[in-house]
């Protein structure tokens, strides 16, 4: 059909002005939008409007004018290539952020670095002046009471320290299982909201709006996810009747056929904290606790996991060379994943070495009527028991506390009581570089059959400080370089979604000036329309 | 065309100004607690290095300790034996003896015998002289009185006969009677190593601090059986010398003969006792040598310290400086990025 109305002109120009007015309230929108988080820019999608159809009559000298512009609606622009690398780099730098915030925790307890009078450290110092008290006694002292309340003066520190350093890894342990449970209750709020937003995404959908504003909110909350685990996120097609296809949002975990969201239905996690604290997911349900039509059963996610959840798992689980058969079955890298228990073990095996090799050295002493020297250490203080000897329970023995067992000061029952070839046996063995620490001293199942350490009381203490801090070290060195990742990701996003002011600014300026064209050419029309309404036909009125 | 957007610039900038103060605030750290690390993640060679090193230098620090006690024992040691020499074995010992033996103050020996019994007598308290609340003649037994009579005047060194006592026969190694089961060690970590062996303690890595007043004093008895014990000898000499009658001119006890023979043993055994002496001068002078190379041990341990552990001050100064420029240059460049956009220059 032409467009021979004489009016006509005047929709091209009012539509140039409602198009102008949607610009800038596109342009206003992401403008005010700037700084809302997740907020993705916006804009007016708008086509050339031409009235009708090929003409069946068209003639040659018929000239065809478009009838202005028509807006479409406002879209979104965003990049789903750049939200997979945005999210999975997210994941790294959540799981690489949280090893490194409970390596930090440990620290707190174990690292002795500017700790103690002059630096010297603590445990690392106590260990040194049950040393230096020994020695005291063997040049000065041996036989004499006062020497022997010294050495044990200096050991109950040493105990006392290694007790408070167990209760500091137990508390940070403790600390970290109400992480976690907290991180999968917020896995669990991020799941519920993403549900609702489907839920309200898919209804605008029916309804052929187009959410933005949902959407953005949906895309924050898997990001946010991501941080936790990793997922993959992907969009289906639903048919919803009649014909209608509405998207559908699927989150599963990355490399997994296993589904955190289909659609409506959402599962919901928990975290099993006497199974290696492994990760259980619920069937699938809707809003309304109904089963989805593609089941999905209960799901254990083990170590399939990545991001925040396993870090915080692997700093629970993770016993390194203590793990056992069972550990290495359920994980083939427990050996190399060295969280809490690694170095609650650790800990527990210096001080179970050390108590064991102290008793010993003392039995090596005989008192006079020939029996051997009593026990130091015992596993309580109200007892002389020397079994299964912790650092949480490293005590001096009863007998030692009473006085009825001392340092044994020879070898020979008949030396005289200031002889010191028993307490040069002790010193040699307290300084002495040969000790094997092996795992299975104080983790009866564990697989490694090699020393986890050889050398001095005083050395393994720093073996346990300075594998901690190679693991802090480079676990920062990781979490930068996934942060530098996320960064960069981040800006290649925004340099899609995000908002400009000068882009916005120009924007701005061009819809003012398309605003003021649109009104210019009205008053064009108007002037037109007025000449030939009122200036036409009247020469000689 | 890459599109830079305002959201992008400002986090770039806010990740880059975190860095830069990160980096001035670990400066400032360096600076005022004057160490190269804080923590040992920081830097878990040198962590571990200077752990190593402050026990080192706390050990050197006992066994320098240590060496001094022993020096201090062995110098008391020296002044009792250069007393027990100098005033009772030749003052009291030999120059009565001398006396009595040559013929010209017979009429005076019955009293020259009360000099050398009370000089013997003499001796035996001083040997049994104390280093604090230790006994030092006793060998390994600091504890004990090393040196008594027994009801019949005879001496005992730890409960046993010293004259009776012999060399350790090999064929009857477990004879109690023998001086080796009381010549026992008191080894004390001077810091020549202190590692034990398979029968005990190395003796080349430690420092044996006993000293047994038998090594000074001599014990058993010769081909003659005439004592070997300076003691044992002053006080059978002086027993002889008092036994003489003035009277009648004759021994109550021995003869002229047997004097000299015992007069011959006193030279011999004070001849041991200078020898001693100057072996423990040798001892002490050989601990006076270890103290000083202690010394420079530790210096040279708490220099090392100091090198892993403590900042260069004009090092650590001038990254401050250079960490407050970075800093301040940031600062400037974030003024001039934060407002500058399109809409600034619109009217």
């Amino acid at each position: 059909m032409r467009n021979v109305s004489t009016f006509g002109s005047f929709t091209t120009a009012r539509l140039g002005i409602y198009a102008a007015q949607k610009g800038l309230e596109v342009t206003g929108n992401n403008m005010t939008n700037i700084n809302t988080t997740g907020y993705t820019r916006q804009r007016l999608d708008q086509m050339s409007f031409v009235s009708g159809g090929p003409d069946y009559y068209a003639v040659p000298m018929g000239t065809k004018v478009g009838n202005g512009v028509i807006t479409t609606g406002v879209s979104q622009l965003r990049d789903p290539f750049l939200d997979i690398a945005y999210r999975n780099a997210n994941t790294n730098v959540g799981q690489a952020d949280t090893k490194l915030a409970w390596l930090e925790q440990v620290a707190d307890v174990l690292d002795e670095v500017g700790k103690g009078s002059d630096d010297n450290g603590l445990l690392y110092k106590q260990m040194q002046d049950v040393i230096d008290a020994v020695n005291q006694m063997i040049t000065e002292g041996a036989g004499h009471q006062e020497y022997d309340a010294l050495v044990r003066t200096a050991a109950q520190g040493l105990t006392d320290l290694f007790n408070t350093y167990a209760k500091g890894l137990e508390q940070k342990k403790e600390h970290l299982e109400t992480s976690l449970k907290q991180d999968v209750e917020t896995v669990n709020g991020l799941l519920k909201n993403i549900q609702e937003l489907n839920d309200s995404i898919r209804k605008a959908d029916v309804r052929g709006d187009s959410a933005l504003e949902l959407r953005d909110q949906r895309n924050l909350a898997l990001d946010e996810l991501s941080n936790y685990m990793k997922i993959d996120v992907s969009y289906e097609m639903e048919d919803v009747g009649s014909g209608t296809m509405v998207e559908k949002l699927v989150v599963s975990i990355s490399d997994t056929n296993i589904k955190l969201v289909d659609g409506k239905y959402v599962t919901q996690a928990s975290v099993d904290m006497k199974d290696n604290y492994n990760i259980k997911l619920e069937e699938l349900k809707d809003r309304f606790g109904k089963d989805t039509p593609n089941k999905q059963n209960q799901q254990t996610l083990g170590e399939t996991l990545q991001g925040s959840l396993q870090a915080s798992r692997d700093m629970l689980n993770g016993k390194g060379e203590f793990a056992s058969k069972a550990d290495i079955k359920a994980d083939p890298n427990a050996t190399t994943k060295r969280g809490i228990p690694y170095y609650q073990k650790s800990l527990d095996l210096l001080a179970n070495k050390f108590a064991d090799v102290m008793n010993a050295a003392n039995a090596k002493g005989k008192k006079p009527d020939g029996t051997p020297g009593g026990v130091l250490f015992s596993n309580s203080s109200d007892g002389d028991a020397k079994d299964g000897i912790t650092a949480k329970n490293i005590s001096i023995s009863k007998g030692w506390s009473t006085g009825a067992t001392q340092l044994q000061c020879s070898a020979d029952p008949n030396a005289p009581a200031s002889a010191t070839d028993n307490l040069a046996h002790i010193l040699a063995e307290l300084t002495g570089k040969g000790h094997k620490f092996e795992p299975t001293d104080v983790a009866a199942d564990a697989d490694s059959q090699d020393p986890l350490f050889t050398g001095s009381f005083q050395d393994m203490f720093l073996n346990i400080q300075g594998v901690l801090g190679n693991d802090i070290k480079n676990t920062a060195v990781v979490l930068n370089s996934y942060a530098t990742t996320l960064d960069e990701v981040y800006v290649d996003r925004d340099s899609i979604s995000g908002v400009d002011l000068n882009e916005e600014a120009t924007n701005m300026m061009q819809y003012q000036k398309a605003y003021s064209a649109a009104c210019r050419l009205m008053t064009t029309l108007d002037q037109a329309l007025d000449k030939l309404i009122n200036g036409t036909g009247v020469v000689g009125l | 065309m890459i599109r830079i957007t305002t959201n992008g610039t400002l986090r770039n900038y806010k990740s880059q100004l975190m860095n830069s103060t990160k980096n001035l605030n670990d400066r400032y750290n360096a600076v005022l607690t004057g160490r190269r690390f804080n923590a040992y993640s920081e830097d878990p060679v040198s962590a571990t290095q200077a752990f190593r090193l402050r026990s080192s230098l706390a050990t050197n620090a006992k066994q320098t300790s240590n060496n001094d006690t022993v020096v201090k024992k062995f110098s008391t040691a020296w002044d009792i034996i250069g007393d027990v020499h100098e005033d009772l074995v030749v003052k009291m010992g030999k120059v009565p003896a001398l006396s009595g033996s040559n013929g010209t103050n017979l009429s005076v020996l019955p009293e020259l015998g009360q000099v050398l019994s009370a000089g013997a007598d003499a001796i035996v308290q001083d040997m049994n002289g104390k280093y604090g609340d230790n006994f030092i003649f006793g060998g390994a037994d600091t504890l004990k009185v090393p040196f008594e009579f027994n009801d019949k005047g005879e001496l005992l060194y730890r409960g046993q006969k010293v004259d009776d006592m012999k060399p350790t026969d090999p064929a009857d190694p477990d004879n109690p009677n023998t001086y080796e089961k009381i010549d026992d060690k008191l080894y004390v970590d001077v810091g020549l190593g202190f590692q034990e062996g398979n029968n005990g303690i190395i003796s080349s890595s430690a420092y044996d601090s006993a000293l047994n007043g038998l090594d000074f004093l001599g014990y058993g008895t010769d081909g003659d059986d005439l004592p070997n014990n300076v003691v044992s000898i002053m006080k059978e000499l002086g027993e002889m010398f008092q036994s003489y009658d003035t009277k009648t001119n004759t021994w109550g006890k021995g003869s002229a003969e047997e004097a000299q023979k015992l007069m011959n043993k006193l030279e011999q055994a004070s001849d041991r006792l200078n020898k001693a002496h100057v072996e423990l001068d040798a001892k002490t002078t050989f601990l006076k040598t270890n103290q000083e190379r202690l010394t420079a041990t530790g210096d040279n341990l708490n220099e090392q310290v100091v090198n892993v552990e403590d900042v260069d001050p004009a090092q650590a100064i001038m990254e401050l400086v250079w960490a407050q420029q970075a800093y301040n240059a940031a600062l400037k460049v974030g003024t001039n990025i934060i407002p500058q956009s399109l809409l600034d220059y619109m009217n």
